[in-house]
C-alpha cells in the first residue's frame, strides 16, 4: 500500500510537469486545429533562454522568468507569422510537417548558439526534500503542481471572462463566424502561439532546473500526446487533469507491470491507452464532443 | 488514354532502362552506388508512405516502426525457414499490411490530427515489442539479427554492384506498381476520399474499405523497405527505424511532391543526398580556407533540413516534381516562353 | 520567391554532385571519425570528437608516425544509421583504413560492411560485446573494457566492499535498448559465481529516459546495497538527483556513458558519493601528462587557446580512440614493409598492440588475432567534494 501512494503521489507531481507542456499544446490547437510538434523544442529554448537570462545577464529570477516568457512570446508570434499563417487552408499533413520542421530548425539552432553541454539550472527553491506519507517531495515538483493550477486558472479566466479570451473560443468555434462577428482572426492566432510561448518559458524553468538544461529537454514534447488524447485536445482543463492522470498511470504501470515484463511499461503504456482513447472516446474526457468521424 | 502518349516518351523509357542497367553499373563508383542504393531502397518506402499520405490523404508517422516489422520478418524468414530473399520480401510485406491495418482500424473512426497521432503511437508500441520480443527475435537481450546477403543461384549479393540490381529492380517494380494502382479505380478511390470523402461516399465508394486498403498498401511498401534494408545492411534492429525514420520518409514526400510517384523517388534522392551535399560543400569552403567547420556541420544539415520542409510547404507545396515539370515545360516550350 | 526556391534546389543538387577528393601529398594513412553532435548522445559527441582530431593534429605536428602522415575526418551522423552508412561508404571510397564507430546501432550496421570492405572498427564501449570474439566480426575491436568487462569490474569490486555476513543486494538499473541489455548474462550470472551477492532486481528506463523517478521508487522498494547503473542521456543526472531526494542509502555505481562531469554539474552536492567505472584516466590525471601539455602547446603555437573541451572525460575518449588507431598504424607500417598499407596490414597492426598505454590514458592494453577485447580494466571513482577521488585503481573482474 505505502508504495502504490509513493507512486500515485510522484505520479501526480511528474504529471504536475507534463500539465505545463499540454497546456501549451492545446492553447495552440484550440486556436488554430494545429498539432504543435515542436512544443518540446520550444520548451527547451525556454529553458535556454532562461539560463541565460538568470547566468550571463545576470538578472534577478522574477525578471529573468518574465523576459523569458516574453522573448518566447515574440518566438510564438514570429513561428505564428512566418510558417503557420502562410499554410492557413493547407491540409492537416501540411500544417503537421511544419511544425516538424520547425522542431528540426530549433533542435538545429539551440546546440549551436549555446553549445550542447549539460548545464545546471541554479536552484529557483529549495531543494532540500520534505516528506509526505513517507515519500520525499521535491520543493521545485510542488511548486510546478502550483504553477500549472496557476496557468489553469489564469487561462481559465482568461477565456472565461476577458474580451480576448472569449474572442478565442467564438474563432476555434467558428473561425468564419466570429470573422463575421469583426473578431481579427490574424490576431487572435498570433496571440495563441504568444501565450504558448509564455507557457512553455515556464516549462523550460522547472523542466531545466530539473532535468539540467541541455537539447534532451526536447524530448519531453513527446510526452504531450498521450496527455492531450486522454484529456481532450481542445480543453486547458483536460490537459491539467490529463497530465496528472497520465503521470499516475506512468507511474504506477512502472511499478506493477514493469517487473512482469521487463522494462519499458511506463513508455509503452500512456500510448497504449492513447489508441484505446481513441477508439472509445476520440474527444478525450473533456473535449468537445464534436470529431469527424469519416 | 494511352501510358505514354508521344513515341518520344516510350524512347525515353527504353533510354531510362539502359542507362539504369548498363551505363550506370558500368560506370558509376561504388560510392556512388552505394548512394544510389540507398536512394533506391529510400523510394520504395516513399512511395509507399505517399500513397497513404498523398493519394488517400491519410497521415502517418508510424512508417519507421512498420518498415521494422517487414525487417525483422524477413530476417526471420532468412534464418529460421532459410527462406530465399524473394520469397522473403513479399512475406515482410506482407505481414506489414496485417500490422499496417491493425493501427490503420483508428482511421476508420478518426481522421487527420488524430490520426497522426495514432501512428505514432504505434511507432513507439513496435518498438517496444520488438525489443521485448526475444521469444521471437531469438537474440537474447540484443535484439539485432545478422543476415546472409541475398544470393540468386549462386550468384552472392554483396558488393554494392550486386546489391545495386536488386535494389533497382525492386524500386522499378514498386514505381511501376504504384503509378498503375494510382491510375486504376483504386488510386482514384483514394484521391476521391482525399479531396471529399462525404462525395466519395455518395459515388460509391466504400470508404473504411478504401482506408484500410491504401494503410494496407502502404504498410506492404514499407515492409518490403524494410527487407530491402536488412537485405543491404545485413543486420537488422529496431533502432535502424526510430520515429526519426518516420519523420524523414515524411519529409520525402513533402519535399518531393504529395500525391505524385516521381516525386517521391526525387524526394528520396534530396533528403538522402542532402547531409553529404551539405558536408561536402563545408568541406570544400574549408578547402579554400573559408570559415566553416565541421563541428558546425550537424547543425546547418539539421536547419536546413527543417527550412527543406518548412519553405516547400509555403513556397512549392506541389514539390519538386513540380519544379522539375516546370523546367521541362521551360525547354519543351523554348523558345516561345510567355 | 518560386525562382529563388528553384535556384537553391540547383545549388544544393549541384553540391551533392561535388565529390570531395583527397588531396594526396606524400605517405598518408587515412583514419575516420563517426560523431555525433546532435541526436540522443550529442552531450558526449561535442567534447569526444575534438579529443580524437587534437590527437591525431599532435601526431601529425610530432611529424606523423613512420614518415606518414595521418588524414583524419569525421562524419557526423546523428545517431541515424542511413547517415551512418552514407558516410562509412564515403570513408571507403575515399581509402580510409579505420573507422572509430559511435553508437551501438550504427555499431550493429556497420560490422557486416568492415568485414567486408576490411576496414578496421573501434567500437570502444559502443556496443556489443559480442564483438570481443574475434572469428565472429574480425574486422571489429573493442579495445578496452565492453560493457560485460565493466559489469564485472563493478561486481569484483562490491565482493571486495562488502564486509557483512549476508549477501550483497544488488539491483541493475539499465536503459531499455540493445546497449542496456547487452550485459545482462554478467550481470545476472556473475553474482551467482561470486558469491554472497544477489541480484535483487532489473530495473529499466525506457528511452529517451526524460523522466526516472517511477524507476527509482522501483529501486528503493527493492531497498538494495548497491546500484549498477547503465544509462545514457539525461538518466544518469536525473536518477543521481532521485537517488539524493530519495535518501538512498544505496551506493549507486555507473558504466562509463553514466559518470561524466555532466552529472556532477547539474546535481551539485547531491551527486556527492556517486560512484563509476571509467576505462581512461580523468581530465585531472591527462592535464598531468605530458601529452596534454603537448597539446596544449600546439593550440599555443597555432595562437589559440587550448580547448575548453579538454576538462571533459569524454575529450580523453577522444584520445584514447586517436591513440588506440596510431599505435595500430605504427604496427601496420611496419607490417606492409614499404608497400602500400591496407586493411589487412591495419588489421595485423590492431592486433600488434601489445601493452599500449596511450600514452598513459588507458590501462595496458594488448589485443591479440584471436581477443579482439583489448584491456578489461577499468578505475573506479567517486564523486567527492564536486570532485572525482580514485577508489580503485586499474583492476578487472572475472569472466563468466
Amino acid at each position: 500500500m505505502e508504495f502504490f501512494l509513493q507512486l500515485v503521489l510522484n505520479g501526480l507531481m511528474v504529471g504536475a510537469l507534463y500539465t505545463l507542456i499540454a497546456m501549451g499544446f492545446v492553447l495552440i490547437y484550440k486556436a488554430s486545429e494545429v498539432i504543435n510538434f515542436a512544443q518540446g523544442e520550444q520548451v527547451m529554448i525556454g529553458g535556454y533562454v532562461a539560463l541565460m537570462m538568470l547566468s550571463s545577464v545576470r538578472l534577478p529570477l522574477p525578471l529573468a522568468i518574465l523576459v523569458t516568457m516574453g522573448l518566447m512570446a515574440l518566438l510564438g508570434f514570429v513561428v505564428e507569422r512566418g510558417i503557420l499563417r502562410p499554410l492557413t487552408g493547407y491540409p492537416v499533413v501540411s500544417v503537421i510537417m511544419a511544425t516538424i520542421g520547425l522542431a528540426a530548425i530549433l533542435r538545429g539552432v539551440a546546440p549551436w548558439v549555446w553549445s550542447a553541454e549539460v548545464r545546471g539550472f541554479p536552484a529557483i527553491v529549495p531543494s532540500t526534500p520534505f516528506r509526505v506519507l513517507g515519500v520525499p517531495l521535491a520543493p521545485i515538483n510542488l511548486a510546478s503542481a502550483a504553477l500549472a493550477l496557476l496557468c489553469m486558472g489564469v487561462l481559465g479566466y482568461f477565456f472565461q471572462r476577458t474580451r480576448f479570451g472569449i474572442a478565442m473560443r467564438a474563432v476555434s468555434d467558428d473561425p468564419r463566424a466570429a470573422a463575421a462577428m469583426g473578431i481579427d482572426l490574424r490576431a487572435i492566432l498570433a496571440l495563441a502561439w504568444a501565450i504558448a510561448g509564455m507557457v512553455s518559458a515556464l516549462g523550460g524553468v522547472i523542466w531545466g532546473r530539473i532535468l539540467g538544461v541541455d537539447p534532451y529537454l526536447a524530448i519531453v514534447g513527446l510526452k504531450v500526446f498521450p496527455v492531450v488524447i486522454l484529456g481532450g485536445l481542445d480543453s486547458i482543463m483536460g490537459a491539467v487533469v490529463g497530465g496528472f492522470l497520465m503521470g499516475v498511470l506512468e507511474n504506477l504501470a512502472a511499478g506493477y507491470i514493469d517487473p512482469l515484463v521487463g522494462g519499458g511499461a511506463k513508455d509503452v503504456v500512456p500510448f497504449m491507452v492513447l489508441i484505446v482513447a481513441l477508439m472509445v472516446r476520440p474527444y478525450g474526457l473533456f473535449g468537445r464532443e464534436i470529431i469527424e468521424r469519416v | 488514354m494511352a501510358v505514354y502518349q508521344l513515341p518520344l516518351a516510350r524512347f525515353g523509357l527504353v533510354a531510362l532502362l539502359v542507362v539504369l542497367f548498363g551505363v550506370v553499373p558500368l560506370t558509376a563508383s561504388d560510392y556512388a552506388l552505394s548512394i544510389l542504393n540507398l536512394v533506391g531502397i529510400a523510394s520504395i518506402g516513399a512511395i509507399g508512405l505517399n500513397l497513404l499520405v498523398g493519394f488517400a490523404g491519410q497521415i502517418s508517422l508510424g512508417q519507421g516502426g512498420f518498415m521494422a516489422i517487414g525487417a525483422y520478418t524477413a530476417a526471420l524468414f532468412a534464418l529460421r525457414l532459410e527462406a530465399p530473399f524473394w520469397l522473403a520480401l513479399p512475406a515482410a510485406g506482407f505481414s506489414t499490411a496485417v500490422v499496417g491495418c491493425l493501427f490503420g482500424i483508428p482511421s476508420l473512426r478518426v481522421k487527420g490530427l488524430y490520426l497522426a497521432i495514432a501512428t505514432l503511437a504505434a511507432q513507439f508500441i513496435i518498438e517496444w515489442n520488438l525489443l521485448h520480443s526475444g521469444w521471437l527475435t531469438g537474440q537474447g537481450a540484443q535484439g539485432a539479427l545478422v543476415i546472409e546477403p541475398a544470393t540468386l543461384g549462386s550468384l552472392v549479393l554483396d558488393t554494392e554492384r550486386r546489391k545495386y540490381y536488386l535494389i533497382i529492380v525492386v524500386a522499378l517494380v514498386a514505381t511501376v506498381a504504384a503509378r498503375n494502382l494510382a491510375r486504376s479505380y483504386i488510386g482514384r478511390a483514394f484521391v476521391a476520399i482525399r479531396d471529399q470523402d462525404i462525395a466519395a461516399e455518395t459515388m460509391g465508394v466504400n470508404i473504411f474499405r478504401y482506408k484500410l486498403l491504401a494503410f494496407a498498401i502502404s504498410s506492404f511498401y514499407a515492409g518490403v523497405t524494410g527487407a530491402m534494408w536488412a537485405y543491404y545492411t545485413q543486420v537488422v534492429s529496431y533502432e535502424h527505424f526510430l520515429i526519426n525514420t518516420s519523420i524523414d520518409y515524411l519529409a520525402m514526400i513533402i519535399i518531393g511532391g504529395l500525391g505524385s510517384v516521381p516525386g517521391s523517388i526525387l524526394g528520396a534522392a534530396f533528403i538522402t543526398l542532402m547531409p553529404a551535399g551539405i558536408r561536402d560543400a563545408l568541406e570544400a569552403l574549408k578547402r579554400w580556407g573559408m570559415p566553416g567547420t565541421l563541428g558546425n556541420f550537424a547543425y546547418v544539415r539539421e536547419i536546413i533540413f527543417g527550412l527543406a520542409i518548412v519553405l516547400f510547404l509555403i513556397l512549392e507545396p506541389e514539390g519538386l516534381y513540380r519544379i522539375w515539370r516546370r523546367i521541362k515545360d521551360y525547354f519543351r516550350l523554348w523558345p516561345f516562353a510567355y | 520567391m518560386k525562382r529563388l526556391l528553384v535556384g537553391s534546389c540547383v545549388v544544393v543538387a549541384v553540391v551533392a554532385l561535388v565529390v570531395s577528393v583527397g588531396v594526396s601529398q606524400g605517405k598518408v594513412l587515412k583514419i575516420g571519425n563517426f560523431c555525433d553532435r546532435l541526436g540522443p548522445t550529442q552531450t558526449v559527441g561535442v567534447k569526444y570528437c575534438p579529443g580524437f582530431h587534437d590527437y591525431m593534429d599532435l601526431i601529425n605536428s610530432r611529424g606523423g608516425i613512420e614518415g606518414y602522415k595521418i588524414e583524419h575526418n569525421e562524419v557526423e551522423h546523428g545517431y541515424a544509421v542511413p547517415k551512418a552508412v552514407e558516410g562509412y561508404n564515403k570513408f571507403k571510397a575515399e581509402g580510409y583504413l579505420a573507422v572509430v564507430s559511435y553508437g551501438t546501432p550504427i555499431t550493429d550496421a556497420l560490422k557486416t560492411f568492415a568485414n567486408r570492405d576490411k576496414i578496421s572498427l573501434l567500437t570502444p564501449g559502443f556496443g556489443i560485446s559480442d564483438v570481443e570474439d574475434a572469428t565472429k566480426f574480425p574486422y571489429v575491436f573493442v579495445g578496452v573494457a565492453s560493457y560485460k568487462s565493466q559489469v564485472a569490474a563493478i561486481y569484483q569490486y562490491i565482493k571486495e566492499a562488502w564486509k557483512e555476513n549476508r549477501a550483497a543486494k544488488i539491483a541493475y538499473l539499465f536503459y531499455d535498448n540493445p546497449a542496456g541489455r547487452d550485459p545482462l548474462d554478467y550481470v545476472r550470472e556473475l553474482p551467482k559465481k561470486l558469491g554472497n551477492m544477489e541480484l535483487v532486481g532489473e530495473v529499466a528506463c525506457p528511452p529517451p529516459c526524460a523522466e526516472a523517478s517511477s524507476q527509482m521508487l522501483q529501486i528503493q522498494r527493492l531497498n538494495p546495497d548497491f546500484v549498477i547503473s547503465h544509462l545514457f542521456g539525461k538518466g544518469p543526472a536525473l536518477t543521481v538527483g532521485e537517488r539524493a531526494k530519495l535518501g538512498m542509502k544505496a551506493t549507486m555505481i555507473s558504466l562509463v556513458w553514466g559518470f561524466s562531469e555532466d552529472e556532477v554539474n547539474v546535481n551539485g552536492p547531491a551527486a556527492e558519493g556517486y560512484m563509476g567505472v571509467n576505462f581512461v584516466v580523468m581530465p585531472e590525471d591527462l592535464a598531468k601528462l605530458p601529452v596534454a601539455k603537448d597539446i596544449a602547446d600546439m593550440y599555443k603555437k597555432g595562437g589559440k587557446e587550448p580547448p575548453k573541451e579538454m576538462n571533459s572525460i569524454y575529450y580523453v575518449r577522444g584520445i584514447m580512440n586517436a591513440a588506440l588507431f596510431t599505435e595500430a598504424a605504427k604496427h601496420a607500417i611496419k607490417a606492409a614493409g614499404g608497400s602500400a598499407v591496407t586493411g589487412e596490414h591495419f588489421k595485423k597492426g590492431m592486433e600488434s598492440i601489445k601493452d599500449f598505454t596511450g600514452e598513459g590514458t588507458i590501462a595496458p592494453t594488448t589485443i591479440t588475432a584471436t581477443n579482439h577485447a583489448g584491456s578489461r580494466k577499468v578505475r573506479l571513482y567517486k564523486v567527492q567534494g564536486g570532485k572525482f577521488v580514485l577508489v580503485k585503481d586499474w583492476f578487472e573482474g572475472p569472466h563468466l
